[in-house]
């Protein structure tokens, strides 16, 4: 049996990343259910313009389609709710009436979903850009690269507490290459190459990879960037550039 | 608002009011970006820097074990607490009880973009969110996550000393002669370490 996956879509530019991956891929899904609105000023809510191209076998979408032609090139079920919070009882009523087996989580930035949310719905992960758990946290894909030049992407169980949950996957990537947005286009971009490559799975092995469980000792918090910060990562990456 | 704070937003307005900074998603400016944050905290700095550490108050004053804070009673004075660290710092290598102390310090003012005269001991919350506006603990807290920076080269303490910085910045029109010479001291310790680290990943900013 098809296993039911649910996308719970933030309308973001990320969540535009994830669909149009999900389709590249002729991934099946069961269902996406977006909250909010399409015209927002959430966190995540500002766009890039970009070109249809891959980089070094990433798939990179196109911005430029409407949100709503790429939620219409699925065939799936699709339930739209107004309200903006992840953790309103509606939201988990009508999750809990579409009964998926596994909720792909892509929300606004700064909302984090409440201990009654993750105990009332089936299995959410999440695609967190940073390797956990050393890179916890917000923009963790400027630490590392200011730090370690890479880019890292952990899948995770959802679970109280920010990127604390069991890692199912965790892959590494180089940075943004400099004719590329880091924020609404690469950073979503990797995310969703290893969103794919954990539903493949799931969908091959009627279960998630085998969850570990993160080492605390290891762990750091960041939070989100200062400008200047990454400005010092960007503009390395512009001048690598220049100079190859 | 000038083409610089258009570049370099985060130091102009109150950012100790309601419209804090929340570091969102920022626009890429290039390299303009440094001359706009050294422009703007130029501003500030036609006096000679002068070395904080005279604001922290007298080692005795000061508990020594960082734990007994939290036993101490209800509320963690924010001043003690900065002055206990700031005692600890000079004396020893950074320890376990610093690290969890600037981490609820940076944890506290990366989320409030505030730092307030107390906490609660039981789960490090503002006793009293109108009291934020004590210049001093700013000063204070910008001193010590330089200092830790230098001795831990964690990012998370540069990140936070540059937007205390920016909050501080935002408040150099209410600044004391003193304070306009503390807030110079710090720019000329974060341009150091911004070019350090620019150099060493080959920006000229």
């Amino acid at each position: 049996m098809h296993p039911r996956i649910m996308i719970l879509a933030a309308f973001t530019a990320r969540t535009q990343v994830y669909l149009q991956a999900i389709r590249n891929k002729k991934i099946e899904i069961g269902s996406i259910l977006t909250f909010g609105e399409e015209k927002g000023n959430l966190p995540g809510q500002g766009k890039s313009a970009s070109k249809k191209i891959s980089i070094n076998g990433l798939f990179l979408p196109d911005l430029n389609e409407p949100f709503n032609e790429t939620l219409e090139s699925f065939e799936c079920d699709q339930i739209h709710i107004d309200n903006s919070d992840v953790n309103s009882q509606l939201l988990i009523d009508r999750i809990i009436e579409s009964n998926p087996d596994l909720i792909v989580y892509s929300g606004y930035g700064g909302q984090i979903l409440s201990s009654h949310f993750l105990t009332s719905v089936p299995t959410v992960i999440h695609m967190h850009s940073g390797w956990l758990p050393e890179y916890r946290g917000s923009t963790t894909m400027y630490y590392s690269w200011l730090k370690e030049n890479f880019v890292g992407v952990s899948a995770i169980i959802m679970a109280p507490g920010i990127d604390k949950g069991d890692i199912i996957l965790r892959k590494r990537y180089p940075v943004a290459p400099k004719e590329v947005d880091p924020d609404y286009l690469y950073d979503p971009a990797v995310r969703s190459d290893t969103m794919v490559d954990v539903l493949e799975y799931f969908i091959s092995n009627q279960e998630l990879p085998k969850p570990v469980i993160q080492n605390e000792d290891q762990a750091e918090e960041y939070y989100v960037i200062h400008p200047l910060l990454k400005h010092l990562a960007l503009l390395e990456q512009k001048k690598i550039r220049e100079n190859a | 608002m000038s083409n610089i704070e258009k570049i370099y937003p985060y130091a102009s307005g109150d950012r100790l009011s309601d419209d804090r900074n929340t570091y969102f998603y920022t626009k890429f400016h290039g390299v303009d970006t440094f001359s706009a944050w050294k422009k703007l905290r130029g501003k500030v700095t036609s006096v000679v820097g002068r070395d904080l550490s005279e604001i922290f108050d007298a080692e005795d004053k000061t508990p020594t074990h960082f734990k007994k804070i939290l036993e101490d009673g209800n509320e963690i004075d924010t001043d003690i607490l900065l002055n206990s660290l700031n005692d600890s710092l000079n004396k020893d290598v950074v320890h376990n009880d610093i690290i969890f102390w600037v981490d609820k310090l940076i944890k506290k003012f990366e989320v409030t973009k505030r730092i307030h005269k107390s906490y609660s001991s039981s789960r490090f919350l503002a006793v009293n969110k109108n009291l934020h506006r004590d210049l001093t603990l700013y000063f204070k807290l910008a001193y010590l996550l330089e200092k830790v920076y230098q001795k831990t080269h964690k990012l998370p303490s540069l990140n936070a000393f540059l937007k205390v910085m920016d909050s501080l910045n935002s408040q150099s029109c209410k600044f004391s002669k003193a304070e306009a010479s503390y807030f110079n001291y710090l720019h000329n310790k974060e341009q150091i370490i911004m070019e350090e680290l620019a150099n060493k990943m080959g920006v000229d900013i």
